[in-house]
């Protein structure tokens, strides 16, 4: 290798690693800078987690009695003056609050607005129904500056006792002083603590259990299983001989539910082997005490024939007001009727899908229905922005990883002037190219190239960098955002790809100028064949590019499925090649925007 | 006695019944005209003492379809204020003609009298309660009428003594309030279309009697419109069963021809537009047409109106912010279970199920082809909206069978996700307060309202009436043990496709091709049938098992579900879809002709309460919020906005 080209090479390479760093430091100083908003969903205390029960807010736009003076958004807020000392109240009873059992601590965000330094109080107060005071705090409303919006955030901890489903929780300003000052868009987080798993942070725990009694892990009083006629496999329950009790699940309320247990579904397949069998799939809970919280069953009531499997379904609403962490539920079968029966593949699922995460939509339906919806700047919802897959061939990538790293420039000196890419996997290059007249990818072997051109990623790093962009403080990726600009319509413009995957695959077409960002909309795909949407794989990269034409980025997506048990998006150490999802890499671009 | 009046039924039901019917007519005209010597059919003749009748034509200026059926289609021009048979346009003078032959048997020249009786015989409550052998207590409902002037009682005849048959014409015709009641006299107007003339098939029974045996026939009976004890007295129980079989002089004659009525609109006929179903407000008329509007033709003449459905303002959907072609497109189950698990609340489009909100924008009616189309709109970014569509029948009727030609749209796509709609063909009621009450309900009363809770209060009758198809992607409520099906809480984890893509249950994926037919009568949760029940409960009906369902003691309906292949019923170029609507049973059924109808739904007055009062039929392509439809494998939330119109014809609708 030439000494020059080398050099160059070590240059691009100390670039990347740098601008790595940058980049590094950049989205740590900006995530340090968005600090000053709570978060209230992630961090962990011993075994549990914080979880955010439910959030209130109000930003005064449709407060009757809110001033048009100033607003931090909107045209509105609420004035405090010398006539009013107490001001604006949020006031919320304790059992409208989801899981309000599991409630330890509320923030409040808000902006205040002052002249000058102030005496003035937030104000947590928790009556009971008659009014009686049951606990009182505060926290000083400290403004940092005077004549601009401050942003304050207070957080109230709650002790158990003071959390009754009666209660009722107050929130207001104390304006101790009889100042004048204003305050606006006031968030109320109530927050709760959650049992940590390994799952994301949205969800309970595991909630869905079967039984195919092959083996008796997870059940108790497994006397009853046996070689029989089964279901499915070769074991199931006997319960034959007058035997009265099917093998017990007992599971702790807090393994199962991170919050209220308000139901469980269950289902056995039972095959009476004498005529009018009673068997009643039960449930039950009680508490520390060993004393009975509930208890429901649902009978075959004599209906299922015999030598026949039949599916006995149930559905228990628990009493869950009355459901602490600790209770035991326990699900069996109870052979009422002491007939010989069998019975096989038990099925529980505990609670229900957790709500979706996130705030509720801030859309009014009438602006809807008179066609008067006017989308906010890049807020939700988003114009659905389709890349449609390309029919090229991509033999010669299809083994590509999102383990591996890439490269994409334009590397060759050639007349179509079409990006390549370099793939690195075990500190090995390979670098592909693509033929307009064959169109497929084909690994280049043997011929010289050079990275003297600034690869796709610097370029976008030279307007990612932009100090206009980050002094108005306009586009904050996430730290896990990746990046991509290019020119995605073929409109002559450049555009942003804003890539991330942390909760979901998430794409979207951003588009920017000199001072502020536009999000064009969400990207979705289409033209793959069956399910085979990139969106749904586990582990995906993208590899952003002009690699068919000079007039149109187009985007590589590599999309493979996971085989680790703790695949945390980052490296899989066993791909999994999921026959209804396979293993795939396609290219997509945008047909008509 | 030659071969007496017959009437014909199609179902073997039908058939079974009219058998025992026709045994009792012949057995009842035999002991009632036990004077006669002449063992003859009505074209023959029937004699007592005093006269001899034959040749007894009901409808003698009304062409035959065979020896003894007659049958006319109801005329819907100008029909507002009524159904009349025939209309002015049917026959020259708007009336039918009925003539008999009767002759003078004493020695002296005598005046003998006559009156003419019609009855509906299809729909129905058997005369003679054959368990206490008197009257049946519900037979004051059958329809039936006489003169349409119901102070003309019976009309004298002298008939020389001269050995000879004397020809008697005259005239009559079938109107509604036929007994001119009350009841449907509002403002001193007779809105006689309140009690529309029934459909299906009716007899005719001249009377003719001597002076002296005239006076022993009550009022009540010579003149329809009075009652006896405040009710009414059918007088065909009165001459066939009770004391009007004793009279010596007097023969009832039921004429071999029976009259077969048939609604059938013109579906081509427009489509009017009622202020009301627009909020009385002012509203866009610029998709006004010429068969579809307001002009008076179309007021006067079309035979349906633009239907909008009743949105419970409170049940808000927060919806997945997809718009997507379900039917056409390649949507799958794995894409409903990502969109169901990664869109953000902020992200989601809330939104009530909307309704036309300009009229005719989305029903046409096609004069050519005498079709009407309705259309769910399509939708787009900034417009999401998902809208039910639909139409109604302008004129009520009490029973009938009602049978639509129908291609609606395809509710499951080729991996059998389910697009939202609702399929529905249903009766309800036409309203209008105590004119069109049902019958009481002797236990308990009625719930009051359609919509209220289970607080609501109970009354001993309410207007509202409803009998439904609703066709939609939904598991059947019986047998109990399955039901409902357990499906595995997701998880909205990324890494791991298994966390989120879960697969539904086994009792949902086995008919996983299927919709299922929902057939439902809304009966208030009246407890007087004799074996209403809760829970899941079997009825029989021709060696079939059905289950009906109602959810408790207060619900106010009761819900029969057949599962059926949704390409047999929506994918074709058409299918029938049939609601067999009796006085004391509802019968659903569907089928590729009309040949080929199948039973999907059977209920009687045993189980349910079961409506006579007069209702309208509607066909709609409406959304539903799932909740109404528990374990419902995909939530209405979770289904996208449509991408394009989606479309359902109606080719035909026949009630008989």
């Amino acid at each position: 290798m030439p000494q020059t080209k080398f050099k160059k090479q070590i240059f691009v390479f100390t670039f990347i690693t740098l601008c790595g760093f940058a980049a590094s430091y950049f989205f740590l100083k900006k995530k340090n800078q968005h600090a000053s908003i709570p978060v209230v969903s992630t961090s962990k205390t011993d075994s549990a987690s914080v979880v955010e029960l439910l959030t209130t807010k109000i930003d005064f736009e449709n407060e009757a009695t809110a001033s048009m003076e100033k607003a931090a958004s909107g045209k509105r807020s609420y004035k405090l003056t010398p006539q009013i000392e107490y001001g604006y109240g949020a006031n919320k009873m304790t059992k409208d609050i989801p899981d309000y059992q599991s409630m330890n601590q509320i923030i409040v965000e808000l902006k205040c607005w002052i002249k000058k330094k102030i005496d003035a109080v937030y104000v947590l107060s928790i009556e009971d129904a008659s009014g009686k005071n049951i606990w009182w705090d505060s926290n000083p409303i400290t403004c940092e500056k005077n004549e601009t919006w401050s942003d304050v955030h207070f957080t109230f901890k709650l002790k158990p006792d003071a959390i009754k489903p009666d209660y009722i929780i107050k929130l207001y300003p104390w304006n101790k002083a009889k100042e004048e000052f204003f305050i606006d868009d006031i968030s109320v987080h109530y927050n709760g603590l959650g049992t940590t798993n390994n799952l994301s942070e949205h969800q309970t725990s595991t909630t869905n259990f079967f039984y195919d009694f092959e083996t008796t892990e997870g059940l108790t009083g497994t006397e009853t299983i046996k070689q029989t006629t089964a279901h499915s496999g070769k074991m199931a329950c006997d319960l034959s001989g007058g035997k009265e009790y099917g093998p017990l699940v007992i599971k702790n309320t807090s393994t199962v539910s991170t919050g209220s247990l308000k139901k469980i579904s269950a289902s056995v397949w039972v095959y009476p082997l004498k005529d009018n069998p009673v068997a009643v799939l039960t449930a039950s809970i009680s508490n520390s005490k060993g004393e009975s919280v509930f208890w429901d069953g649902k009978s075959t009531n004599k209906l299922f024939t015999k030598n026949k499997w039949t599916k006995l379904n149930a559905n228990f609403i628990l009493p869950f007001e009355k459901i602490s962490p600790d209770d035991k539920i326990q699900v069996n079968v109870w052979n009422k009727s002491r007939t010989d029966l069998i019975i096989d593949d038990m099925e529980i699922v505990y609670g229900e899908t957790p709500d979706r995460k996130g705030e509720a939509s801030t859309i009014d339906a009438n602006t809807i229905y008179e066609k008067q919806f006017v989308p906010q700047k890049n807020k939700p919802p988003f114009q659905t922005i389709y890349f449609t897959k390309q029919e090229i061939n991509t033999s010669s990538i299809s083994n590509f990883t999102p383990n591996d790293e890439f490269i994409v420039g334009d590397f060759i000196k050639d007349k179509n002037n079409l990006d390549e890419i370099i793939c690195i996997r075990n500190g090995k290059t390979v670098l592909f190219a693509y033929s307009p007249e064959t169109k497929q990818f084909k690994a280049v072997i043997g011929k010289s190239f050079s990275i003297d051109s600034l690869v796709t990623f610097n370029k976008s790093m030279k307007y990612f960098f932009s100090p206009r962009l980050l002094d108005n403080n306009k586009l904050i990726p996430k730290s896990t955002d990746v990046i991509f600009i290019g020119d995605y319509s073929g409109n002559k413009k450049q555009e942003i790809l804003e890539f991330n995957s942390d909760w979901r695959f998430d794409l979207k077409l951003i588009e920017l100028n000199k001072t502020e960002y536009t999000t064009l909309g969400a990207i979705d795909f289409n033209g793959y064949a069956n399910d085979y949407n990139p969106k749904y794989y586990e582990f995906t990269k993208i590899l952003s590019g002009n690699f068919v034409t000079t007039n149109k980025t187009s985007i590589i997506i590599i999309s493979c499925n996971c085989a680790d048990a703790n695949f945390n998006g980052k490296h899989c150490n066993q791909l999994e090649n999921n026959p209804a999802l396979p293993n795939s890499v396609s290219l997509y671009s945008i047909e008509n925007r | 006695m030659a071969p007496l009046p017959f009437l014909q039924g199609e179902g073997s039901g039908v058939r079974s019944y009219k058998a025992k019917y026709l045994f009792f007519f012949s057995f009842s005209l035999l002991l009632f005209s036990s004077c006669n010597t002449n063992n003859t059919s009505v074209n023959s003749s029937l004699t007592c003492e005093s006269f001899s009748l034959q040749n007894f034509n009901p409808i003698s200026n009304w062409q035959p379809d065979s020896a003894s059926h007659k049958s006319i289609f109801i005329d819907y021009e100008n029909a507002n204020s009524g159904f009349v048979l025939p209309s002015v346009r049917q026959t020259k003078e708007g009336t039918f003609t009925f003539d008999f032959e009767i002759k003078n048997n004493t020695s002296s020249n005598q005046k003998f009298y006559y009156k003419i009786y019609y009855q509906n015989e299809s729909y129905k409550f058997p005369e003679l309660d054959s368990t206490t052998n008197k009257e049946h207590q519900l037979a004051e409902e059958n329809f039936y009428g006489s003169w349409e002037n119901t102070s003309v009682l019976f009309k004298e005849i002298t008939v020389n003594a001269d050995n000879g048959f004397h020809k008697i014409n005259d005239a009559f015709r079938i109107n509604g309030n036929p007994r001119n009641e009350e009841r449907y006299i509002q403002n001193g107007v007779n809105n006689r279309w309140q009690r529309n003339p029934r459909v299906g098939e009716y007899s005719f029974m001249l009377v003719v009697v001597s002076e002296n045996d005239l006076k022993t026939i009550p009022d009540f009976i010579q003149n329809i419109h009075q009652k006896k004890n405040e009710h009414f007295a059918t007088p065909y129980y009165y001459y066939l069963f009770g004391d009007g079989k004793q009279l010596k002089n007097a023969v009832a004659a039921i004429a071999a021809t029976t009259l077969k009525v048939i609604a059938q609109p013109n579906l081509g006929s427009g489509i009017y537009i009622n202020d009301n179903s627009f909020g009385g407000k002012p509203f866009d008329k610029s998709y006004y047409c010429a068969t579809c509007g307001q002009d008076s033709n179309l007021y006067k003449n079309a035979p349906i109106q633009q239907f909008i459905n009743y949105v419970d303002a409170s049940t808000k959907l927060d919806n997945i912010p997809v718009i997507e072609d379900v039917l056409k497109g390649n949507y799958s189950k794995m894409d409903y279970n990502w969109n169901k698990s990664f869109y953000t609340k902020d992200e989601l489009i809330p939104t009530i199920i909307q309704t036309a909100k300009h009229p005719c924008q989305t029903v046409f009616s096609d004069p050519k082809e005498k079709k009407i189309v309705i259309k769910n709109p399509g939708t787009k970014y900034g417009e999401w909206k998902k809208e039910s569509v639909g139409i109604i029948t302008r004129h009520g009727l009490t029973y009938g069978k009602y049978r639509v030609k129908i291609k609606m749209t395809e509710l499951i796509n080729k991996n059998n996700v389910w697009n939202g709609l609702t399929n529905a063909i249903w009766l309800i009621t036409q309203g209008g307060g105590d004119w069109n009450f049902r019958r009481n309900c002797n236990k308990d009363g009625y719930m009051a309202t359609y919509w209220g809770g289970h607080d609501d209060k109970r009354v001993p009758a309410v207007d509202y009436t409803e009998i439904d198809f609703e066709i939609l992607k939904t598991p059947p409520y019986c047998p109990d043990n399955a039901f409902p099906p357990v499906y595995k809480n997701t998880v909205d984890n990324n890494k791991d496709i298994n966390s989120w893509n879960v697969k539904m249950p086994d009792e949902i994926l086995n008919t996983d091709d299927k919709i299922t037919v929902a057939c439902t009568n809304w009966d208030m949760a009246c407890h007087e049938p004799k074996n209403f029940g809760i829970g899941c409960n079997p009825v029989e009906y021709k060696g079939q098992t059905y289950y009906a369902h109602r959810w408790d003691e207060q619900y106010r309906a009761l819900t029969e579900k057949k599962e059926e292949n949704d390409d047999e019923l929506f994918a074709g170029k058409f299918y029938y879809f049939e609601i067999d609507w009796r006085p004391t049973e509802i019968i659903w059924r569907i089928g590729a002709s009309p040949d080929k109808m199948r039973e999907v739904g059977y209920m009687n007055d045993k189980i349910t309460s079961i409506a006579n009062n007069q209702m309208l039929l509607i066909i709609t392509q409406e959304y539903h919020n799932t909740k109404w439809w528990p374990g419902t494998p995909y939530s209405q939330d979770n289904i996208p906005f449509p991408a394009n119109d989606i479309p359902g014809e109606v080719y035909e609708l026949t009630i008989e």
